[in-house]
């Protein structure tokens, strides 16, 4: 087999320039991470490149001294969670019925949902929607406008047509209802697609502030993000504001402060890779047709 | 079925919002149960409403500022205001664009109580236009008419629209003639230069385009490199849209009209076209760098906080924490202090912005507050003497005393304050921290004073303050008239601008960009600016004669 | 086939039985399709009727459809605008850096984790190479800056590689805007977007390559032929919903690395869009330009699936 061959020019040519990469990509999260960590007294200095001269946890307390970081953590896990099921089983639901061949109106339907993912209202008609709808302020306002994306349906479609129709006809010929085939036959077929939307998804929903700052005044349904970002809110000052909290001798966030936020927002879903990537390796879907 | 199922879905959805628009009372009529008998009757204008209903009631108020931080109730001036009047407080906080919350409010009827609001927001003008907002004047009239007591004549004046109605009551509002007398003029604009490298340098006059030039060259020479320190010459606050624009303009003493009261060009003044010459000249010789327009606030504040630039036009009050910072670290003669910075040909002393009647941000009451009466009562009682000292000073006896008859804070609060201002914020709540509706006319008398550090800079701004300046504050048309709309491409324009004028290479390529643009601000309607920014100052004129 | 029909033409009527009863037979897939319509229509749909406000001078407190007709003003103002032109050739020319190069390297990505035979180190590459993505661009663009600043660490890194003789400020350079732009999307995005084009490798058939070792066939044959052809299907819908984008710019990204110096070559149309209508609250105008460049992005869709249909004989979208 390949693996017996031994290494040659080609296989260091990649490894030096994935190495490479890796540098490069591993370079910034470094200096956040160290940065993160530095004293008050350094950091008014400037980020230190490799390794600040004092270490101290001040931005963290910072962070973690919000009282509502606890319930951010719980909304954003339980969001994630929820979100990114529905979407996936919603999504491909959708796109495996629009890809079987014979579909009365397909063209139609394509149509349809292709203009939704060029035109959309703005934010104002989306508010009021929101609102009539009994979303606004409430948890679904998370999960239901986010079941279904053009963009998802035609990737989960362009994988299942590489699902063989023998898999499909056979289960049909012993009597299968549509969605029993969808549910039991192309469903645990496409692992590394329903990985790879189901961790866009995840990452998305994990991600996502603005939802969080439109739609819900409840503190306590805010998700994390939002909370973070409310703590680094002069980000997105203008400069007139930013001269009137200056003008009031107010405090800007210190770039450690920002760091520590980023931490804390992000390292549990980046934890979430490695598990995806169980799903994202060979002979899965090949294992299954043989089986 | 199913498909006519959806269309008629859809079809009512459609009916439904587009009938949603939100139905504000478009007229300023006066609140319900308008009886003019009560207000003739029942009401004695010598007693503030506040203290005859201390009721409990919980009101909303929008500050919008993202980044304030305070809440109410946990500090010592929150409960004791609360208790005093009745009135709890919530306050609310926009998360993203303070705008588009209020818009989102606006539209679904969920407006706060109280809302402050800087003019800069263009939702400003919506919130008493389109009649979400109640005029002050109706119900100071029908329920608090103790109201007009506890503001300044001129204030009102200055805020009342067009329709007669006063909508909102501003914070920090500086009448001329208060700025004179009290010597307070809230005037920020300094050129700062590091005092010890300054020193060293022999102390050269900057002044002159000369002066100016040969001291960045003796920078160059000698003190490229200060105390272990790489010295970045030359910073403008706000780069080429700010800090080059109006502030140097101020320096150079440009008026804003000419003799004859029309607006005058600020852009082609001789003197200001001179010093951007002067600039491009130093750019070319390498003297300064561009970085002040691309550096981030996070580079900008490191520099500052090491002491790396040498001067800088900058208003001071954004380098309180940097002074701090210098004069604590192993070199304390590396802070920035104010020196006379460029001045016009004929040395006239620059006009330095004052604070003005327009204030900072502005409170409204809004038309979706149920208890409007409680909400001015609320405004009145923080508005007068006996509100601005519980908010700025607190408790008499416990966080300030009477020494001499002139209150100021106890020691203790004091240095609280000057070492931990958040502990100091939050369990206290005092001086700055509910800053909403100061007015800085009475508060600056109990403010404690200054560290060296900082009145070596603003003693100098107060010094040349031009006092009477605070008509031609705000002139730009703002919102999405025409006049504004062109206002506002021409100043994006010329921030684009100032950068290509500065890099040119030749005095020919300037005056060929500055042709350029000339003729590009032309064609943008600068004629509207113009007429629009006539009127407005006419208006105020008018309104001081 | 279409001239069979019509030869045929058979009656309305009997047409539209015939569609029912295959509807009927269908009915199980059909009843999938549909909650997906329901949803557009209810989530997607509804708010649409809200452009209409393009073509008027809308103000908040004014019910939707009473609000002052101006037909096609707001296009005018900003289809004569210089800087709306200057905008469309930032955002053209970023995105054809985009999709061309930028679209290449994710793939290559793949390419070469798929090649790695060590099992580890593929997992860690792909792990770190993913990292970035999770920078907003409100903390990655800070850090780009100040380490493009005229002390940090590139001039340092060119000074003392000999590449220049003193410090340049990068960012301060309208011509290397474009540049500074690609180059920090796509370290930022490479790993993540490879993800997909990795999902498409698994389901290739490992005896294929068996096969083609048998053959003699080298690794960049092997690469070439079956890696690249089995995943093309995924590259091509890909490539054409990147197409469709080409209008688009990551506003975030050119919101936190322009400046007044730069901002020549770094306003692309969201940027246009921000600071011509939101910022001053034209609700009316940055509506209509939106409108404006959904259209386009539509029309573009739809143009480069025609061209698949013509070229490959296949619909790929």
């Amino acid at each position: 087999m390949r693996t017996h061959t031994k290494k040659t020019a080609f296989d260091y040519i990649i490894i030096v320039i994935l190495l490479a990469v890796c540098f490069a990509c591993i370079y910034p999260m470094w200096y956040i991470g160290v940065n993160s960590f530095a004293a008050p007294e350094v950091a008014n200095r400037g980020a230190s490149a490799w390794w600040p001269s004092a270490l101290s946890l001040d931005a963290y307390k910072v962070v973690f001294e919000n009282e509502y970081i606890l319930s951010g953590f719980k909304i954003t896990i339980l969001r994630t969670v929820v979100a990114t099921i529905t979407h996936v089983l919603f999504t491909s639901m959708v796109a495996y019925a629009m890809s079987r061949p014979g579909l009365i109106g397909k063209k139609v339907y394509m149509k349809i949902a292709m203009i939704t993912m060029f035109f959309n209202g703005g934010l104002i008609p989306n508010f009021i929607l929101m609102i009539k709808l009994g979303l606004y302020d409430s948890f679904w306002v998370y999960i239901l406008p986010g079941m279904f994306t053009f963009y998802n349906m035609v990737i989960f479609m362009s994988f299942f047509r590489t699902i063989p129709e023998s898999l499909i006809e056979s289960a049909r010929l012993d009597g299968a209802s549509e969605f029993r085939i969808y549910w039991s036959i192309v469903l645990p077929n496409s692992r590394p697609v329903i990985a790879t939307i189901g961790l866009f998804t995840a990452v998305y929903h994990w991600n996502d502030y603005y939802q969080g700052i439109v739609y819900v005044r409840d503190k306590a349904l805010e998700p994390l993000q939002t909370i973070l970002y409310k703590l680094l809110a002069e980000t997105s000052m203008t400069s007139a504001q930013q001269q009137a909290m200056l003008a009031l001798g107010g405090e800007t966030t210190s770039a450690t402060v920002k760091f520590a936020a980023m931490v804390v927002g992000s390292l549990p879903i980046i934890c979430l890779y490695p598990f995806i990537q169980k799903h994202l390796v060979k002979g899965v879907m090949l294992g299954a047709i043989k089986g | 079925m199913k498909r006519y199922l959806a269309i008629l879905l859809v079809l009512c959805s459609l009916l439904s919002l587009a009938a949603c628009g939100t139905e504000p009372a478009v007229t300023s009529d006066a609140p319900e149960a308008t009886d003019a008998a009560v207000t003739d009757s029942g009401l004695d204008p010598n007693t503030p409403a506040w203290t005859t209903d201390t009721s409990a009631i919980e009101l909303e108020w929008f500050v919008g500022a993202s980044w304030y931080p305070y809440t109410w109730g946990d500090s010592l001036s929150t409960q004791n205001i609360t208790e005093k009047t009745g009135v709890d407080i919530e306050i609310i906080t926009p998360t993203g664009d303070v705008s588009e919350e209020l818009n989102l409010m606006m539209i679904s009827g969920t407006l706060p109580d109280l809302i402050t609001l800087g003019s800069w927001e263009n939702c400003f003008s919506t919130l008493y236009e389109q009649g979400y907002t109640w005029a002050l004047n109706e119900l100071a009239d029908q329920y608090d008419p103790y109201f007009y007591n506890v503001v300044d004549s001129s204030v009102v004046a200055w805020h009342t629209k067009s329709d007669g109605n006063l909508y909102c009551v501003p914070n920090d509002a500086y009448g001329a003639e208060q700025m004179a007398e009290t010597g307070m003029t809230a005037a920020v604009q300094t050129f700062l230069v590091r005092k010890d490298l300054y020193e060293d340098m022999g102390s050269p006059d900057m002044s002159t385009p000369e002066g100016f030039l040969e001291a960045l060259r003796l920078l160059k020479s000698d003190f490229s490199t200060y105390k272990g320190e790489t010295i970045t010459p030359f910073y403008a606050q706000g780069g080429s849209g700010y800090g080059l624009t109006d502030y140097l303009q101020n320096f150079l003493a440009v008026p804003y009209e000419d003799e004859d009261g029309n607006i005058y060009d600020r852009v082609t003044d001789p003197d200001y076209i001179e010093w951007l010459k002067v600039l491009r000249q130093a750019y070319e010789e390498g003297l300064i760098g561009i970085d002040y327009l691309v550096d981030s606030d996070d580079q900008v504040t490191e520099k500052s906080n090491n002491g790396r630039y040498f001067c800088m036009l900058r208003e001071w009050s954004g380098m309180q924490e940097a002074n701090g910072i210098l004069a604590n670290s192993e070199n304390p003669d590396s802070y920035y202090i104010a020196i006379d910075g460029p001045a016009n040909s004929d040395g006239d002393a620059p006009l330095i912005f004052p604070g003005s009647l327009d204030g900072w941000m502005c409170t409204f009451i809004s038309k979706d507050c149920e208890n409007p009466e409680r909400a001015i009562a609320f405004l009145t009682y923080m508005l007068s003497e006996e509100g601005q000292m519980d908010m700025f000073l607190g408790v008499e006896g416990e966080t300030y005393e009477v020494v001499d008859g002139v209150p100021q804070l106890t020691d203790e609060m004091i240095d609280l304050m000057n070492n931990d201002a958040e502990t100091f914020a939050t369990q206290y709540g005092l001086v700055d921290t509910y800053w909403m509706l100061r007015n800085s006319v009475i508060v600056d008398q109990w403010r404690p004073e200054s560290p060296y550090y900082i009145t070596e800079m603003s003693d100098w701004a107060d010094e040349n303050a031009y006092v009477d300046g605070g008509i031609y504050n705000n002139l730009e048309p703002t919102g999405d008239s025409d006049a504004a709309v062109a206002a506002t491409r021409i100043d994006q324009r010329w921030q684009e601008v100032v950068p290509e004028l500065i890099t040119a290479e030749s005095e020919e390529e300037f005056d060929s960009i500055l042709e350029a643009f000339l003729a590009d601000r032309d064609s943008y309607g600068y004629d509207l600016v113009v007429e629009y920014e006539q009127e407005l100052l006419d208006a105020r004129k008018a309104l001081f004669d | 086939m279409r001239t069979q029909e019509a030869r045929i033409k058979p009656r309305l009527s009997e047409r539209l039985s015939r569609t029912g009863k295959e509807f009927w037979k269908q009915r199980q897939l059909q009843a999938m399709v549909w909650p997906g319509i329901i949803w557009m229509a209810v989530f997607s749909y509804i708010p649409l009727v809200f452009l209409y406000i393009a073509f008027t001078d809308y103000r908040i407190s004014v019910p939707l459809f009473e609000n002052d007709f101006v037909g096609l003003k707001h296009f005018i103002a900003f289809l004569t605008d210089d800087r709306f032109w200057r905008a469309v050739y930032n955002t053209l020319g970023l995105s054809l850096l985009r999709i061309t190069i930028g679209f290449c390297i994710p793939i290559i990505l793949a390419l070469l984790l798929n090649e790695l035979r060590c099992e580890r180190f593929k997992k860690i590459v792909q792990t770190v190479s993913y990292l970035p993505h999770f920078i907003s661009w409100a903390i990655f663009g800070g850090i780009l800056l100040s380490w493009m600043s005229e002390s940090g660490i590139f001039n340092q890194l060119a000074i003392s590689l000999g590449l220049q003789d003193k410090a340049i400020l990068y960012n301060g350079d309208p011509d290397n805007f474009w540049m500074i732009a690609f180059l920090s999307d796509t370290l930022k995005e490479m790993g993540w977007n490879a993800i997909i084009y990795l999902a498409a490798i698994t389901s290739i058939d490992p005896e294929l390559y068996e096969a083609a070792e048998l053959d003699g066939a080298g690794r960049f044959q092997r690469m070439w032929h079956i890696t690249i052809q089995c995943i093309r299907p995924t590259i091509a819908l890909l490539f054409i919903l990147a197409v469709s984008g080409c209008l688009s710019s990551n506003f975030d990204q050119v919101f936190f690395l322009s400046n007044s110096a730069n901002m020549s070559r770094s306003e692309t149309l969201d940027l246009y869009i921000y600071n011509m209508g939101i910022v001053s609250g034209r609700f009316s105008f940055s509506t209509a330009v939106l409108f404006f460049r959904s259209i386009i992005s539509y029309a573009l869709l739809r143009l480069c699936n025609f061209t698949s249909v013509k070229l490959t004989g296949e619909s790929i979208i």
